[in-house]
């Protein structure tokens, strides 16, 4: 069905990693794994299987890819939607249209599909994938496994042969990873092809014929399912992948570092309020310094207004926050806290990584820059533009910048969405950098390997309450696994 | 999801009072540029802006027309206090910059109107059906698509603008604007070309570029309520134009 012959791919650009000598023969109704480190190439190649490469991406191209036989170059990209539909990996910007319906029948509108023929699709695909309660409705207003499942419906409705799917699973909760799953296998029960690029792999696991490992743009191994499966996580590691198991994470109960003058964030009765509905309620709690806390929950929980609310960036409707014993007002708040944002591309604003450091500080201590740009790594790269960095530099340059104008909490929001497991112990070893240095650490994640590494503390939102506070021991790790794969 | 935000979300596409074919709003978009050009007196363009305003009304922009019907008086007001109490140089500055904000008006509100009533696939079936190519019609349909989006960008810059210190406000601006500007149009303009180039690939491999004549879900064709408008707005902006 799909036959990929000694082929090459390097992009004009330079600045994406091309792939090396790919051979890969897929039979129909085969469900292929691509994974491998952050920048293995799995994209490319999913590009290079749905025409967009060579036909929107230029490089230098070797070798071919054969679709029944037939070229994929030397096809209209129009004709091969028809045959490859492709799920991506931002659910933001897949779509071409603001409202919900309008999106699902995109592909068919293109083909031309008669109006009747649109309606009864419509109809079957509703309760095919169960989307009743996401018709008619705003685009803008769905969270992001809303939005994948929409992005779905669309690319299942035209019926191709061949799905592709890039990292799917980014942007989504557990729940919302189940639903995938559940989509997954059911183009598998409707014997399509599928190919899906993924860091996560636990979801996947009973639903793949075959995995292949790529590095630096070349294949290293391919298993069978039965195979892959029995990976020990040592060499899960060593190839650069996240676990298999969920349930078999190990937990590394970090203590806290011991700390003299320890910091203390109070949330007293805290209610909050989106467009005047109660997005959480009575929300109590006291943060130390050092300590790492985990705020979990579905998505649509309010994970992100409650982070917003810590950083003095929305209005508390009823309650106080207080630093140190003072109360703290919405200025104050905003001065002690920084966000790191999930797409950090929104806080960088100079033209080098060192203005950036010191950017809107008032009195800059040049020691202190010096200082925290070598702890994050930085140092080498002060003249180079923060946009020519690579995601991880610019997630390290956005806490250098909080670091250098002394903030004292410090929120990341889905730090590890998409990071492959090296790069998210990355993450957690600056996460536990910040701890040693005293500082309050909030982590909005879905991430339960990286909540296992880092975190000492879990707080847990859902039905617009606080559901779970507690210290990550022993006795309840069992139960955190439970709350991640229920 | 929630009852509140779903309502909303309704509100702004579906409780329509009465719908509009996309090349009629064009038109009418096209007609009120003119007419801004063309405007004789004051007079006129009160009722340009009354009758855009009533417009946007019954098709269900309740928000939108009392927000724009707002900053219109804010900006007559304005006018008004600056010619009565100011002179010289102060008054000449203030009077030509509510002068200037005054005339776009009636087209940023018909371009609001636009954006926020139509739909992009009717849009696109719209301009099909007057044979307009699609090597024109998609980068149009991109750029609507994208103003929406504008606003969740800038939600998210405000953010970072507050974490760092900077104020994203009207007073922030004044006291130190260059700095101001720079925070917003460096992530702008990145997210703008990131998003630019997702957007086409995606359309790309769902085959936007399909020759054959595009359907749409929706129906798109001219209605009674169509030559109602549109003979209500000719006829006032050319008989306006000789009358007032």
């Amino acid at each position: 069905m799909l036959k990929i012959e000694q082929y090459s791919f390097h992009y004009t650009d330079e600045k994406s990693e091309g792939i090396e000598n790919i051979n890969i023969h897929v039979k129909k109704g085969q469900c292929i794994l691509l994974c491998g480190k952050s920048g293995c190439g799995k994209t490319t190649i999913i590009r290079a299987i749905n025409g967009l490469i060579p036909y929107f991406y230029a490089g230098k191209l070797k070798g071919q890819v054969l679709l029944n036989n037939q070229p994929v170059e030397n096809r209209k990209m129009y004709e091969l939607s028809e045959q490859v539909g492709t799920v991506f990996q931002n659910p933001r910007s897949q779509f071409f249209n603001v409202d919900t319906d309008s999106e699902i029948v995109f592909g068919m509108e293109n083909m031309a599909y008669p109006k009747e023929m649109m309606e009864e699709r419509m109809r079957q695909i509703t309760s095919e994938l169960r989307l009743e309660r996401l018709r008619r409705r705003n685009i803008f207003h769905l969270s992001g496994g809303e939005k994948q499942k929409i992005a779905f419906a669309s690319v299942y409705a035209v019926a191709p042969d061949i799905f592709v799917l890039d990292e799917p699973s980014s942007n989504l909760d557990a729940a919302a990873i189940e639903d995938l799953k559940g989509m997954i296998a059911l183009l598998k029960m409707q014997g399509k092809t599928i190919i899906v690029s993924e860091h996560r792999l636990y979801y996947l696991k009973e639903l793949i014929d075959r995995a292949i490992v790529l590095n630096k743009g070349q294949i290293v191994s391919v298993y069978s399912q039965k195979d892959f499966l029995q990976l020990s996580d040592l060499q899960l590691r060593q190839l650069g992948l996240r676990t298999l198991y969920l349930d078999n994470v190990q937990f590394q109960h970090k203590s806290l570092p011991a700390e003299q003058k320890v910091h203390e964030l109070v949330v007293k009765d805290v209610t909050i309020s989106h467009k005047k509905r109660k997005v959480l309620e009575n929300i109590q709690f006291t943060a130390k310094s050092g300590e790492i806390i985990a705020i979990t929950g579905h998505n649509g929980a309010g994970k992100t207004t409650f982070a917003r609310a810590i950083c003095g960036l929305h209005k508390l409707s009823s309650g106080n926050i207080y630093f140190n014993k003072q109360k703290l007002t919405l200025k104050k708040q905003a001065q002690l806290s920084y966000m790191v944002m999930q797409d950090v591309n929104y806080q960088l604003f100079a033209e080098t990584v060192e203005k950036e450091c010191v950017f809107g500080v008032k009195n800059v201590n040049p020691n202190l820059v010096r200082k925290v740009l070598e702890e994050m790594d930085l140092l080498e790269l002060v003249n180079r533009h923060p946009n020519t960095l690579s995601g991880g530099q610019k997630q390290r340059l956005a806490v250098a910048a909080s670091l250098i104008s002394e903030k004292e909490i410090i929120v990341f929001d889905e730090p590890t969405s998409g990071l492959d497991f090296d790069s998210m112990q990355k993450v957690s070893s600056i996460l536990q950098n910040l701890a040693e240095a005293n500082k309050i650490i909030f982590v909005i994640t879905h991430d339960l390997e990286f909540i296992a590494s880092c975190c000492h503390r879990i707080l847990r939102f859902g039905d617009g309450m606080k559901q779970d506070d507690y210290k990550l021991n022993k006795e309840n790790h069992q139960y955190t696994i439970e709350t991640f794969t229920r | 999801m929630n009852k509140g935000e779903e309502l909303q979300g309704n509100m702004h596409m579906h409780v329509f009072t009465f719908k509009l074919d996309p090349r009629t709003k064009i038109y009418l978009l096209l007609l009120v540029n003119a007419a801004v050009f063309l405007s004789p007196s004051f007079q006129f363009e009160r009722i340009l802006m009354a009758i855009i305003l009533s417009l946007c009304f019954l098709m269900g922009m309740f928000s939108f027309s009392l927000k724009m019907m707002l900053g219109y008086g804010l900006i007559l007001g304005v006018h008004l206090v600056s010619e009565m109490f100011l002179s010289g140089a102060w008054e000449l500055m203030f009077v030509s910059f509510t002068m200037f904000i005054r005339k776009i008006f009636p087209c940023v509100v018909m371009g609001g109107l636009l954006v926020g009533t139509t739909k992009i696939n009717e849009f696109m079936t719209a301009l099909g059906k007057i044979r307009i190519s699609k090597k024109v019609i998609i980068p149009l349909a991109v750029m609507l698509r994208y103003f929406p989006m504008i606003g969740e960008d800038w939600r998210y810059i405000k953010d970072a603008m507050k974490l760092r210190g900077i104020s994203p406000s009207i007073i922030g601006f004044l006291k130190n604007p260059v700095q101001t500007v720079e925070c917003i149009y460096v992530p702008l303009l990145m997210a703008a070309s990131k998003i630019a180039d997702e957007l086409s690939a995606a359309s790309i491999a769902r085959g936007i570029e399909n020759p054959k004549e595009r359907t749409c879900f929706q129906h798109v064709s001219f209605q009674f309520s169509d030559s109602i408008v549109m003979f209500i707005f000719t006829f006032f902006v050319f008989g306006g134009v000789f009358i007032c």
